[in-house]
This record gives C-alpha cells, structure tokens and sequence, in this order.
C-alpha cells in the first residue's frame, strides 16, 4: 500500500470499516510510515473531539407529547372522533348553504383539524424568542423576502393603527402545502397571520354566524381566538389571545387590503 | 393488529428514538423550531408505513432515513439548499476553505483542547447537507458505513469519500473558528 492509497482510506481504517486484508495492509504501512503515523493520529484526535465533545441535545420534553398527540390522532384517521364530522361537511358549498345556522352553531363546537393546526402552531411559536425567520418591521421587505419561496402572491397589512407591530415572516406548512406565516406583535402578545392556498382544504366557512360577520369564521380553540376566510385562491387565519373584537378589525383590514390587490374578475 | 394496538408496538419501538431523530433533524435544518417540526412529520410519515419496516432491522436507521427524505422534500418545496453534486460548486467551497491564512501557528493539541463543543457545532454547520449528514451520522451518531448508505441511499464507496472530504472541511472550519476567535482576544 502506497502512502496515497493509505491516505484514501484512512478515515474507513480508523472507523474499522475495511475489509481485512486491506486493513492488514494499512497497519503494515502505518508501521513503518512517519507522516502517515502523523497523519492518522490527527484524523483520531479529530474523531474523539467530535465523539467526546459534540453536545448531542435531546428532544425537548414536550415534543414527545405532542409526536404521541398527533399519532393518536393520525391513528383514529378521518372516520373516528371529532374531526369526522368536518369531511362529510368538507363537501360542495352549496350544500354548505341549505345547513340551518344551528347546524352550523354545532359544527362550532368541534373546530376542523385544519383549525387546530393552525392554533398549535400559533401556540408553539409564541412560545419561542425569535420565531421570524425574516426579523424586520417592513412591510414590503417581508412581502420581498417571500418572493421565490411561496408559490402566490404574500400581502402584508399593516396593522400599526391598532397597535400591531409586524414582527417578520417565516414559512411554515399545513398539510404538505406551503404556508406564508406573517408574525405581528401587541405587547407580548403575538398576532399570527397565516396565508395559504386554500384550494383541497376542508375549511370552515363563516355562513350562518348568529349576529357575526359572514365573512369570517371565528372559534375560540384552547384559549385563542381565531378567524378564519378564503379570499380568491388563498385561506387566509389570524390566530390571537387578544380579544375577538380587535382580531375581526385585523380580518377586516387583510380583506380590504386583498380585496384590492385582486385584479376585478380573477 | 388493532388501531390501538398498532399505534402501541409503534410508540415502543420508534419512539425510544425520539432524542436522536431530533438531534439529526436539528443538525440537517440547523434550527430548533423547524427540527421539531422535521421530528412530528418523520414519526406520521414512519407509523404510515410502518407495515414496510422489518422487526428485526435497525429502526433508528430507518427513522433517520425517513427524516432525511421528509427534509429533502420540504427543502426542495421551499426551493432551498438541495445536496445536489454539483462538484465545481463543491470543489470551489473547498478551495475557498483551504484559501485561509496558513496553518496555526500552536500545534494540533493545543487547537484542538481549546475547542469548544458549540464550535464544532458552529464549524459543522458551515458545510454543505452532504458533508455535515456525513460527519454527524458516522461521528455524532455513530452509524456504521452501512446504515449510512442506506440511510443517504448511495454506495458505500460514496460513503467513504464524503464522510473523509466532511472531516477535512470539518477541520479547516474548526480552524477558521479558533483563528478567529484567537484574533478577537488578541484585540481586546
């Protein structure tokens, strides 16, 4: 074996990766062989210092819970439980209209799984210090840092009359598809937006709302509030633990805001 | 097997793994929130099929295959980062590495007994998805050449030299690392 040869595979030696006659060969040129020597002990050094002093983390603890949480609901699938209800009601709009409002009052009571996605990952970023993977209080630098990396168009309203502060953006996902996910900030609360193609999705629509606004789907699902819309292609989901009055504003000033960026007739 | 029954045999045997599909999935997405995220869709993608995994095989080995592919497809959906072998780009990174100030001056011991654990996380995170999958499965998680091929599906000759190509860009990063945090002392 030729020092080049020993070099090629001096990591698999070290590893105890080759077959034997090769590995014969390799210790009977170490053993006579100074640079190589040299050069084997610094490839040992290196790989004790990764072994011995890389920190290897674990998970955090909640994570294992929340893993168990999807996989008893991943394992009761759509036909058992709560969330059955929502794909038979998934069906064509029109259907959704002859439903009479107490119906729909009932339907209420168990937000669809697409609901409570969104308010577990409201919940799980607003727990972390930096969520934004784009930290800036631009809009249009948002809007741009989104270009390329989601397939439609991101708006970015601007909330500062009621005291939201964009906070950035991140992407995330629901479902297998792309999600825009807009952070805005009053106090220390955070003020989620979420933006996604809407189309295939089982989504609550805000019809027969007692005294509320039909735009707009609202629920309260473990303590945050949240509404709801589709507008064009898009979904669109504020998810909050402010007050349901001041996020339907939000809901109102995401539709006009929308509404006209939509070219008449699209 | 029943529902329940199925998703009890899955939790025993998948779970156990759970801290050691989190660190990989942290090391391939080098960001906490997004490598929990990677965990949750590996163990749904996992139980799913979990029909296709044979008793008597290595299940962290075939986790981390999983997660490796969940994490290509999110990177590919989000038009991010893919370990695609384009050499030139790969040989330029390398030269670009090498093309630091000359060797330090203080022997291999004394670099290597002052670095920190965060800055060989720090130095892994500089290399591109092929090296730093490499050097973690064999190094951090020690994986057989073996388990690595399979888990990254190519030969083990690939193996061999993407694992021996991590470790030198591992060791220059490492360099880099200490030269620089030697020239701040050295300004304070």
């Amino acid at each position: 074996m030729t020092c080049q040869e020993l070099r090629a595979c001096l990591g698999a030696h070290l590893d105890g990766e080759l077959d034997l006659s090769l590995s014969l060969a390799a210790d009977e040129h170490l053993a006579f062989c100074v640079g190589c020597q040299w050069a084997y002990a610094r490839e040992r050094e290196l790989r004790t210092l990764v072994r011995t002093r890389f920190p290897r983390e674990g998970a955090p603890a909640a994570l294992g819970e929340r893993i168990r949480g999807a996989l008893a609901r991943a394992a009761r699938g759509p036909r058992i439980g709560a969330p059955r209800r929502w794909f038979y009601w998934a069906a064509p709009a029109a259907a959704l209209v002859l439903i009479a409002v107490g119906v729909g009052l009932w339907q209420r009571s168990a937000p669809p799984p697409v609901v409570r996605e969104l308010v577990a990952k409201h919940a799980m970023y607003s727990r972390l210090d930096a969520p934004a993977e784009i930290v800036s209080a631009s809009q249009e630098a948002v809007a741009g840092w989104f270009k390329g990396k989601v397939r439609f168009d991101v708006a970015v309203p601007d909330f500062s009359p009621s005291g939201i502060r964009l906070v950035g953006g991140r992407l995330a996902d629901l479902s297998d598809r792309q999600v825009a996910y807009l952070l805005y900030e009053k106090g220390r609360n955070l003020v989620s937006l979420f933006a996604f193609p809407s189309r295939g999705l089982a989504l609550p629509s805000g019809e027969g709302a007692s005294g509320g606004d039909e735009r707009f789907y609202v629920a309260k699902v473990n303590g945050a509030e949240v509404v709801i819309w589709t507008q064009g292609p898009l979904a669109y989901a504020l998810v909050s633990s402010l007050d349901r009055e001041s996020l339907l504003e939000c809901a109102d000033t995401v539709w006009r805001l929308v509404g006209s960026r939509t070219p008449p007739g699209a | 097997m029943g529902s329940q029954a199925r998703r009890e045999e899955f939790e025993d045997q998948a779970l156990v793994h759970l801290d050691r599909v989190f660190h990989l999935a942290l090391r391939l997405t080098r960001n906490r929130t997004e490598a929990e995220d990677l965990a949750q869709e590996t163990y749904l993608r996992a139980f799913k099929h979990f029909d296709q995994f044979d008793p008597g095989t290595n299940c962290r080995a075939w986790l981390f295959a999983i997660l490796r592919n969940a994490f290509l497809n999110q990177q590919k959906r989000q038009g991010r980062e893919v370990p695609g072998l384009d050499e030139g780009e790969l040989e330029r990174f390398a030269t670009e590495m090498a093309d630091g100030p000359g060797t330090l001056e203080s022997p291999e011991e004394e670099l290597l007994k002052g670095v920190a654990g965060a800055e060989l996380v720090a130095a892994l995170e500089r290399l591109p998805l092929i090296f730093r999958e490499a050097v973690v499965l064999a190094d951090v998680e020690e994986c057989s050449y073996k388990e690595i091929a399979q888990i990254c599906g190519v030969p083990m000759g690939t193996v061999m030299s993407r694992l021996s190509r991590g470790r030198r860009l591992l060791r220059r990063a490492l360099e880099t690392l200490v030269r620089e945090r030697e020239g701040l002392r050295r300004l304070r």
